[in-house]
């Protein structure tokens, strides 16, 4: 049923020699933050996850390996510069994150919700990376306060 | 030593562009036993900024959710009814700031009960990492509004105890396939036995009317108590046809060491499949 397989698991006396490198490591890194810029008042701005400024994500690991990935949303960004307890709105959708295996190229990446947990899998040899991008929308006030508003995105890379 | 040596391939086998904030964790996968009762993890940053590095257990273990995608059942305060390590693995540093290019060496170091039973206990070890700035584009005013977001990352492994003899096994049941465009869709259901979580490989194979393999590959698995995985595999445009997809579950992981797999005797099943 099962020819190639089961011989590798039967008690034949045939010797078969095999060398396993074991490549036990999983790194998970953020490569570039989620830049809005300067963004102008009453204007809904929009980071895409295939833009030069979207956040990116690398995940190395071993080859072919499943990762679940989960991300930290904020839904507020806090004005860190302004007025205390100044905060903008920030949204993400269900394209507003890709991730792809082997390649920094976002525009090949499959899009996903970052609010859902996602399943990836790292490339094959001698690529076993996973790179994941993440995009928003902020959407200001027409009197929203100046200054410099932050946040932070977590990624939670499960292997 | 053989972290340490673990670390040396990678750091060796890392992309070259590999900037921002993170951290490399070795191994991915931590067994400690009773008799030692501690283990290490490698840290390493690869980046050109120093990272903020704090380590934290929790209690969880990986499910399928109904459409059969994998994912981690995280329980904050898990009752004695779950094999939980959490409450006694301690990790020293905690919290470390790792410069540019070094390593830090996390002592894990385990504290059970004196009445522990024989058995496995599990926990998760969190890695979080971050880096410092928020990086803005061009020159922070106050006169403007400027939106920046920083980036966190979370590596999340798993950590097993072992005490006395810890068995492993595995029950099929459901075992289900069908093409859909040039894709092979399999469905099964897993029951662990024993009273280790498995950890291994399901192999597969399909083939024609005539026995040749048409298509064939692993993914690696681990059942802790449950899962009804549904994978899906590219196959390419196979001919309309009756086919054999036979799968083989084993305790083998090319990424870990078989001294740390709990063995089973391979475990396999069948299923007709028909591609119209």
């Amino acid at each position: 049923m099962l020819p190639r397989l089961a011989a590798a698991q039967g008690s034949s006396a045939v010797a078969t020699a095999r060398a396993t490198v074991v490549t036990s490591n999983i790194v998970v890194n953020g490569l570039s933050d989620l830049d809005f810029g300067t963004v102008m008042g009453g204007v809904a701005t929009t980071v895409l996850p295939t833009d030069a400024n979207a956040g990116s994500f690398l995940v190395t690991g071993n080859p072919n390996a499943p990762i679940t990935m989960t991300f930290t949303l904020p839904t507020v960004l806090t004005n860190t510069t302004g007025p205390p307890g100044t905060t903008l709105p920030i949204s993400f959708g269900p394209t507003s994150a890709r991730w792809l295996r082997q390649q920094n190229n976002p525009a090949a990446g499959t899009p996903f919700d970052p609010s859902v947990v996602t399943v990836g899998r790292l490339g094959p040899p001698p690529r076993p990376f996973t790179y994941v991008w993440l995009g928003g929308t902020v959407t200001p006030a027409p009197t929203q306060a100046n200054g410099l508003y932050t946040g932070t995105v977590v990624l939670t890379v499960i292997y | 030593m053989r972290n340490l040596l673990i670390l040396a391939v990678v750091i060796v086998c890392l992309p070259r562009a590999l900037g921002g904030q993170g951290v490399l964790v070795a191994p991915h996968a931590i067994y400690i036993d009773h008799q030692t009762r501690s283990e290490s993890v490698q840290l390493y940053n690869p980046g050109t900024e120093p990272v903020e590095v704090s380590v934290s257990t929790a209690f969880g273990y990986p499910v399928t959710d109904s459409t059969g995608r994998p994912t981690l059942h995280m329980i904050e305060s898990p009752d004695s009814t779950y094999p939980s390590a959490s409450e006694w693995i301690q990790a020293f540093p905690r919290r470390v700031t790792i410069p540019p290019r070094r390593r830090q060496t996390i002592r894990l170091l385990a504290r059970p009960p004196q009445n522990l039973e024989d058995g496995e206990y599990w926990t998760r070890l969190i890695i979080a990492a971050k880096g410092g700035q928020v990086p803005v584009s061009g020159v922070t005013e106050s006169d403007r509004i400027q939106v920046g977001l920083t980036l966190e990352v979370r590596t999340v492994i798993a950590l097993s105890y072992r005490k006395g003899n810890v068995t492993t096994g595995l029950a099929v049941s459901n075992l289900r396939a069908q093409v859909v465009d040039d894709s092979l869709e399999i469905g099964l259901s897993l029951e662990r036995q024993g009273d280790g979580a498995f950890i291994g490989t399901l192999k597969w194979q399909l083939q024609n009317a005539e026995g040749k393999t048409q298509a064939e590959s692993d993914v690696p698995l681990a059942v802790y108590y449950t899962l009804a995985p549904r994978l899906r595999f590219p196959v390419g445009k196979l001919p309309a046809g009756r086919y054999t997809l036979a799968t083989e579950l084993v305790s083998e992981r090319d990424d870990l060491s078989s001294d740390v797999l709990l063995p089973i005797e391979p475990v396999r099943t069948a299923v007709l499949v028909v591609v119209p």
